[in-house]
């Protein structure tokens, strides 16, 4: 998956420490870090993109906090083809203009707003986990998806171009 | 170490007192052993094992009536073996005397002797010596239970990857590495104390809880690996057992089967199970955004049929017409004019190559996600129903062992009932002893991983504290010490593994027929056979078995030194025999005479027990002009011969008789054949 970044440099993306317990069970680990189960993630990076998708779906978003940690654009991202999500996304939550969100001037806006999206759907998902305390995530996750595809998203979902 | 001679007294099979001299010259260096099933062989095997270690080898049945029944009928009640054997790596090549007696209960006494000029020396700490001389590590290579071949696990399991570690000496370095981390531990206590900052104290306290705990745990997880073996090996006795009784025997081996089918699904269960997260992993982003992505797509189709996308003009246009100061309709555009200010504006709508590229990259993720949307929820369908099925097949399986069980433990024989009662009991055994090891594994996981992020954060605390110099220097210098012991570690493991894999090339090319080579993985440590395009052979098969067999001749080369690559690092060598019950008897006659050679060859000494089954020409051939001693295990039986048979040997054109009747025992004699 090695190849050229979408970024003009490497970049940190941050999530919030506090859903580091969301992320693990994501990655298939105990709240100490230890692997427990089958990862739905064999990364980090993979929890914080699907949580992003979430965060957008749903549309919630919130900030970082200072509680925070780091992924590096030019290594895991990158690596695992999963840059291009960090535009989408950000593309597909802007009201507004949004190619102009791909111009490199705004490489640090968006990579702040994907933040956003990926904190509020780590606040999601840590509620659906809590909901279903002793189903498996995988098994929580396609009971979501299948809940997703029930629901028809209106026209005001679309940014204006 | 090279045997010289074994005195065995009513040991098992073998009544008085017998004596066995062993070929200890380095051109004839194979002792032969001649004998049929039963006639002592695996007995004489676990004489020599037993009394250098104490224990048995897995097969050895019965530990507890070591004492001959003949000699004990007549009042004897202890036995002993005594090993005579020369340490030629000792200055002027120290002989010494083992010897172990033992009653049917309990062992009496373990002595180890210096020999000189023929008077015997009572040696403090005898084991100590022993040990050296014969790691733990390594007795089970050296004294092999060939006939148990087939159980020999190349497939790279923990067990098997720890035992070749400790054979390759890598355990000595991972001790340093500990050692090293105590030293570690030390010096930042120093620094938490030296500093006396509260924050870095109460990490130095968590740290330090961490290390008393830890030892105590490993030490039980190492208990429990060996409580785990042990009742695999009890559970495999049981089977076999169950399995020689006639009633039992059918239902036993259909048991058996459904057993391992139910292993076998259990392992495709979880196989799939992590399948099927994965998917779920890639399918999740694709499912969550298809439809906000299936709206921009058909937006940005829009923008691009009406000439927006991408935008009609580019940067380089813009930055064309300011350089050259003339617009492209002739008009002059000269530097801070109105004009100029005008077409600059335009740089934040052109189209730029970035731009253009980031654009393209998106719509080709936007079409990967509708292509994923479309196929993973059918994917994952197909896997959840494979795991369905496979659920209802251990069901099935389930419902098959507990009917068997069943009709195992109605069947009205004492010796079938004890056997049925016994392999419950170990079953129930088995499933807590895993369930601990588990349970104790995850808390030493966890305390290490605690134990790293409490390191983490005591390191980035005392950076910021003023300490002392000196303590820096000290914990910096051991930090890069034990940096670069990790580093050549894992380089030396590397290296091993890759001399193990071109030695057993190296046999494997001499001796196979077909181009087979062996593989090992770096990871697990597990040996494959694969052909020509590197599809995995098997251990199964006649060449799986002759790897196994190359696989104990090179290591016991390697710990010898005795391969043309060396293992730097290693303990030292470890000069021994090689000593191995019934061995070719699992092979196949195309490859005996092979292995047998490559055996005689990779050895300093060789012990081989054999049947005449195995003693074929190859063999003989193969071993000519190395064998410097042979005996013959003679079976005597008291009863009559009836209409049993007497089995013959030929040694060079000579024939000799394996057992005999109406003997004034039943014993096993060891009875020299000059060669």
């Amino acid at each position: 998956m090695r190849g050229q970044s979408n970024f003009t440099k490497d970049r940190s993306v941050y999530w919030p420490g506090e859903f580091a317990d969301v992320v693990n069970t994501l990655t298939g680990k105990s709240t100490q870090g230890v692997s427990v189960g089958n990862p739905i993630y064999q990364f980090n990076t993979g929890a914080i993109v699907f949580a992003a998708s979430v965060g957008l779906k749903h549309k919630r978003k919130r900030e970082v906090g200072s509680d925070r940690k780091e992924i590096t654009t030019g290594t895991f991202f990158r690596d695992n083809g999963l840059e291009k999500y960090i535009f989408l996304i950000v593309m597909l939550g802007t009201e507004s203009a949004a190619v102009d969100m791909l111009r490199v001037e705004q490489e640090e806006a968006v990579i702040r707003e994907f933040e956003r999206y990926a904190a509020g759907g780590l606040e999601y998902l840590r509620a659906e986990f809590e909901l279903n305390p002793t189903q498996s995530p995988d098994v929580i996750l396609e009971k979501m998806f299948r809940e997703n595809l029930n629901i028809e998203s209106s026209e005001q979902d679309l940014p204006d171009l | 170490m090279r045997l010289l001679s074994l005195v065995i007294s009513d040991f098992r099979g073998f009544y008085g007192v017998q004596q066995v001299d062993f070929a200890a010259d380095d051109q004839k260096r194979v002792t032969v052993l001649h004998g049929e099933n039963g006639a002592g062989k695996t007995n004489f095997l676990n004489a020599i094992h037993w009394c250098i270690t104490g224990k048995f080898t897995p097969r050895f049945q019965d530990q507890k009536l070591l004492v001959n029944k003949e000699a004990f009928k007549e009042g004897q009640r202890e036995c002993y073996v005594e090993i005579l054997f020369k340490d030629e790596d000792s200055s002027g090549g120290k002989v010494y005397r083992v010897r172990r007696r033992s009653t049917n209960d309990k062992q009496l006494s373990f002595e180890v002797f210096n020999v000189n000029k023929g008077n015997s020396e009572l040696i403090d700490r005898g084991e100590s010596l022993i040990q050296l001389l014969l790691p733990n590590a390594l007795i089970s290579w050296f004294f092999f239970d060939a006939e148990a071949i087939g159980s020999l696990e190349l497939s790279g399991s923990d067990e098997f990857k720890r035992g070749l570690r400790k054979t390759l000496g890598f355990e000595l370095i991972d001790r340093l590495l500990l050692d090293l981390e105590s030293v570690q531990a030390k010096l930042r206590r120093d620094v938490a104390n030296q500093s006396n900052d509260k924050q870095l104290q109460a990490l130095q306290a968590d740290m330090d809880n961490i290390d008393k705990v830890v030892p105590g745990q490993k030490g039980t997880l190492e208990a429990l690996h060996e409580q785990i073996k042990e009742t695999s090996i009890a559970m495999a006795h049981n089977n076999a057992n169950l399995g020689k009784l006639p009633l039992a025997e059918p239902l036993q081996r259909q048991r058996y089967a459904e057993e391992s089918k139910k292993i076998k699904l259990e392992d495709e269960h979880k196989a799939y199970s992590a399948r099927v997260a994965a998917l779920i992993g890639r399918a999740a982003p694709a499912l969550v955004l298809k439809e906000l992505t299936t709206k921009l797509e058909g937006k940005l189709e829009d923008q691009e049929v009406r000439g927006r996308l991408p935008a009609p003009y580019s940067d380089q246009l813009v930055k064309d017409i300011l350089g050259g100061e003339v617009c492209i309709c002739g008009r002059p555009v000269s530097e801070g004019s109105h004009e100029a200010h005008k077409i600059n504006e335009l740089l934040q709508f052109a189209s730029t190559s970035s731009l253009n590229q980031r654009i393209s990259d998106v719509r080709y993720l936007i079409r990967d996600i509708e292509r994923n949307a479309a196929e993973f929820p059918v994917q994952i369908a197909e896997q959840r129903q494979r795991i369905t099925i496979i659920d209802r097949d251990i069901a099935k399986c389930e419902e098959e062992i507990k009917d068997l069980s069943n009709q195992l433990q109605g069947i009205d024989v004492a010796e079938i009932q004890k056997l049925e009662k016994e392999r419950e009991e170990l079953k129930r055994k088995f499933a807590q002893l895993h369930q601990q090891e588990g349970a104790i594994s995850l808390q030493i996981e966890q305390n290490m991983k605690r134990y790293k992020d409490l390191k983490a954060q005591h390191e980035a605390v005392s950076r910021k504290l003023k300490v002392s110099e000196r303590l820096k220097i000290q914990l910096n210098k051991v930090e890069r010490l034990a940096n670069y012991i990790r580093r050549s570690l894992s380089d030396q493991e590397t290296r091993a593994l890759h001399i193990l894999a071109l030695e057993l090339n190296s046999v494997l090319e001499k001796y196979l027929t077909k181009h087979y080579r062996a593989k090992i993985n770096a990871s697990n440590y597990a040996v494959q056979l694969v052909d020509a395009d590197g599809k995995n052979v098997g251990h199964s098969t006649g060449e799986g078995q002759v790897l196994k067999f190359a696989f104990i001749a090179t290591v016991v080369a390697l710990a010898a030194k005795k391969t043309q690559e060396k293992i730097q690092w290693m303990t030292e060598p470890t000069i021994a025999p090689l000593v191995l019950d019934a061995p070719f008897s699992a092979l196949d006659p195309e490859y005996q005479g092979s292995v047998a050679k490559n055996l005689a060859l990779q050895t300093t000494q060789l012990v081989l027990m054999i049947s005449s089954a195995a003693w074929g020409e190859k063999v003989a051939a193969a071993l000519d002009g190395v064998i410097g001693k042979r005996y013959l295990i003679i079976s005597q039986e008291s009863g009559s011969q009836g209409s049993k048979p007497v089995k013959p040997l030929s040694i060079n054109g000579k024939e000799y008789l394996l057992n005999s009747y109406d003997a004034e025992r039943t014993q096993s004699i060891l009875q020299e054949v000059q060669v």
